[in-house]
């Protein structure tokens, strides 16, 4: 137990690690799950989206002021001041979706316009990153100028103030909205999936550092010289530092899901029983894989500052081919087909499937079972790898090995 | 004192693993970001939205609200729908419940599918059905508020034609007057107010420069620790040298900041022109920029590496820490993150001046997007404000220090 007693202590030497990458990845993961929204039930009402939108109103007429109080109605609104420099802030940083920008005299111009054939005036607005947010603001925009413009034409003697109030009254009129259940995904899972979903990087990062530090430290040369003439047998040697490095990756991942489960249990709670031990399962099957790259980093006798790189890196890139970033199908053809060599598109495949799982039927099981084994193909190939460099380097010059002897 | 940059800038580039951070790494994301954004900007651009309608006889009766979705159908610059006509609601059903999941997720989503129908009912008013269970910040839940918006518009078009008939009988009298009222007219005009269109990917490059540049203090880490009489034997072979600590520490530090700037220049070069992100030809504004940053990144190295009775091991997971934590806040890690970051930003404006990511990534944006340099300038001088707070707490642990044994 000598070998495990230092394995370990080589681990918790290092808190900060653990501290950065279990502890603060895991927080990350339940502070975005936390702020992102979800679908709801197929049966909920509709919510229609509200964009975020400023006005710039130079006119301060009767109608620009009813528009302003209208588009309150149905977004939100991000007040600006009327400078140039505001301007570009609010959409240079997205702080605003659409600007309205009302110039003097715009009232008057439109009630003049609808009583007397001109060309109606046109109000300039501004989008940020996405038009299609903006769309949908320019249409109410654009519906209520028009009912205003064509209660100021049909009603030729009524008030500025009439006209606004008409038209705003007319845009509370609301064509009827249902929703059509469809059986879509168990949406009241969806922030623990995603809590999941993001652990691909926090079980990454810090099962490849604490475990390839652990494994690059015990594998220094000279220590390992100092081990091979030990009393110890390299078959007792190499199961401690295995059993070793397997309760880091346990701890990390009780660590990971135990967070999920405190903080997301009315989440979890969506997902069938079956559902649930299984996400568990996969989650630990997915664990297997850093783990087995952990051994390889050491095997390869990769340094902290490497190990410490190399499981940052290689975390955010399998994270992102799980399409924990960005979705991905909004990837291209060639980056999904890539996506299916890595291990996250397989573990966020089987989460998904879990979470939706209603009953442990056959058909259900086997897509499941069919991810958990290439999870496990993965870890397998990556350990295997391992242990063809362990016996490489143990044989090479440098460490002293067969090669070594043949040197002498 | 040049021997002593000479020495720091060699003994640098002989350590590889420094240049994981500072220059495989922006490579390697922004080489990731290059797929993962390229159909970001369209995903989040109008197109016309996919529709069914259902074409029944109570369609049939509605001329008005027919001759609407023709008229917005039509190909061309305004097009608003791209309809498919089925025979019966359960068809627009199917049609919706084909559309693939997953187009409507809480990281983006392809703005393809049908999302909804227009059905008119035994009134003859039209309503229109939507999928369940759509994400709420979703491009779908848009395209749903848009379906809701075009047949709200005809809907209140009625209640204004029975709101005159109520007011002013006579107003309606002649019907091709009520008709060009009733025209829908475009009262809106598009306009720039920024030097360059936003763009929502270029900001993920943005943040991942400020994170590389941070990460740009693994270098400075590096060579304080290794000019310090207590963490290595160099150093203490550097102390009792006879070149003043404060022209040793100078050199060491010029030495850091200059492979640090061309390891950040390399990775903007990689950006610039490998991955053809466009900076709005503003790219000696930005190498002056990636200067400031490399300073501040030298300086946030210099404290980390200088704090006492801290092993290097536990200084670099410290910078790594750190740099991850910025790094959300300035919203690198995907969509999720970006939003986060707007909402924190949006809410705690002040924190923004505390974290060095998200400042340099803001000087990026004013120099793409605004006239004047005026923004870019205020950010550089907040960098450099932080540069030299950093390096005043770090002089306290450099300076004058005595170590018991070396």
């Amino acid at each position: 137990m000598q070998v495990f007693k230092a394995a370990l202590r080589t681990v918790l030497r290092h808190p900060l690690y653990l501290l950065v990458y279990a502890a603060f990845l895991s927080l990350m993961g339940v502070f975005m799950a936390s702020g992102l929204s979800f679908g709801g039930s197929d049966a909920a009402a509709f919510v229609p989206y509200e964009t975020t939108f400023s006005i710039i109103d130079r006119d301060g007429s009767d109608l620009s002021q009813e528009l302003a109080a209208y588009l309150r109605t149905c977004g939100i609104e991000a007040p600006i001041e009327d400078t140039r420099t505001a301007l570009q802030d609010a959409v240079a940083k997205g702080q605003s979706s659409y600007v309205l920008i009302v110039p003097p005299g715009f009232g008057e111009a439109l009630m003049d316009a609808a009583r007397s054939d001109k060309e109606a005036p046109a109000l300039q607005t501004v989008y940020s990153y996405y038009s299609l947010e903006g769309s949908l603001m320019d249409q109410e925009v654009n519906e209520y100028l028009n009912l205003a413009h064509a209660y100021a034409g049909l009603l030729p003697h009524a008030p500025q103030a009439a006209v606004a109030q008409a038209a705003t009254q007319a845009m509370g009129t609301s064509a009827q909205v249902q929703t059509v259940e469809w059986g879509s995904a168990n949406a009241g899972s969806q922030r623990f999936v995603f809590y999941l979903s993001w652990g691909t990087y926090t079980l990454f990062a810090a099962i490849i550092v604490s475990v390839g530090m652990l494994m690059g430290t015990l594998n220094r040369t000279d220590l390992r010289r100092r081990n091979l003439v030990s009393p110890v047998t390299p078959l007792k040697y190499g199961l401690q530092v295995g059993a070793a490095s397997l309760l880091v990756t346990v701890g990390v991942w009780l660590w990971t899901v135990g967070v999920g489960l405190a903080v997301f249990h009315e989440s979890a709670a969506h997902v069938s029983g079956t559902g649930l031990a299984l996400m568990l399962a996969s989650s630990l099957a997915f664990a297997a894989i850093p783990l087995a790259v952990g051994c390889l980093l050491g095997q390869l006798g990769v340094g902290e500052f490497a190990s410490n790189a190399v499981g940052n890196i290689a975390g955010m890139a399998v994270s992102f081919l799980g399409g924990v970033w960005v979705s991905l199908d909004l990837l291209d053809p060639t980056m999904q087909a890539i996506a299916h060599f890595s291990p996250a598109y397989w573990y966020t495949d089987a989460l998904q499937r879990e979470a939706d799982l209603a009953a442990p039927t056959l058909d259900a099981l086997m897509p499941i079972l069919g991810d958990l084994g290439v999870m496990l193909l993965f870890a397998a190939a990556i350990f295997a790898v391992a242990l063809v460099v362990g016996r490489m380097r143990a044989q090479s010059a440098e460490a002293g090995g067969n090669a070594g002897a043949s040197h002498a | 004192m040049f021997n002593v940059f000479k020495g720091t800038l060699l003994a640098l580039m002989r350590e590889k693993a420094i240049f994981i951070w500072s220059l495989a790494f922006p490579i390697i994301l922004s080489t990731m970001f290059v797929f993962m954004f390229s159909n970001l900007d369209a995903s989040g651009a109008f197109s016309p939205i996919r529709a069914a309608v259902v074409a029944d006889a109570r369609y049939g009766n509605a001329p008005a609200f027919s001759a609407m979705i023709e008229a917005l159908s039509e190909p061309g610059e305004s097009q608003m729908l791209d309809v498919t006509y089925v025979a019966s609601e359960e068809e627009a059903a199917r049609l919706m419940r084909d559309t693939a999941v997953g187009e409507s997720s809480y990281n983006g989503g392809r703005n393809a599918g049908v999302v909804g129908y227009f059905a008119v009912n035994a009134e003859g008013e039209p309503s229109v059905h939507v999928r369940g269970g759509t994400v709420p910040d979703s491009a779908d839940n848009v395209n749903q508020s848009i379906l809701k918006a075009i047949a709200d518009n005809y809907v209140r078009g009625r209640s204004l034609v029975e709101d005159v008939a109520r007011e002013d009988p006579a107003a309606l009298a002649d019907p091709a007057a009520l008709a060009g009222m009733l025209d829908t007219r475009d009262l809106t005009e598009k306009v720039d107010a920024t030097r360059n269109p936003p763009k929502e990917s270029v900001r993920y490059y943005f943040a991942l420069l400020g994170m590389a540049a941070l990460f740009g203090g693994q270098i400075g880490m590096t060579a304080i620790c290794r000019a310090q009489p207590n963490l290595s034997a160099l150093g203490a072979r550097r102390a009792v040298s006879a070149t003043s600590r404060t022209r040793t520490l100078a050199a060491t530090l010029c030495a850091c900041w200059t492979v640090s700037f061309a390891c950040l220049a390399a990775a903007y070069a990689y950006i610039r022109l490998v991955a053809g992100v466009d900076f709005g030809g503003r790219d000696a504004a930005c190498v002056g920029a990636l200067a400031a940053a490399a300073l501040l990144a030298t300086a946030f190295g210099t404290l980390v590496g200088s704090l006492p009775k801290i092993t290097s091991g536990v200084k670099s997971g410290l910078l790594t820490g750190i740099v991850c934590i910025a790094s959300l806040f300035a919203g690198l890690y995907g969509e999720p993150t970006m939003k986060l970051a707007d909402a924190v930003n949006a809410t705690v404006p002040a924190l923004q001046y505390a974290n060095p990511a998200t400042q340099i990534a803001q000087t990026f944006y004013s120099i793409m997007y605004y006239d004047t340099y005026q923004r870019a300038i205020e950010h550089v001088g907040v960098l450099l404000a932080m540069t030299a707070v950093l390096f005043a707490v770090s002089s306290l642990f450099v300076r004058r220090q005595r170590y018991a044994s070396v």
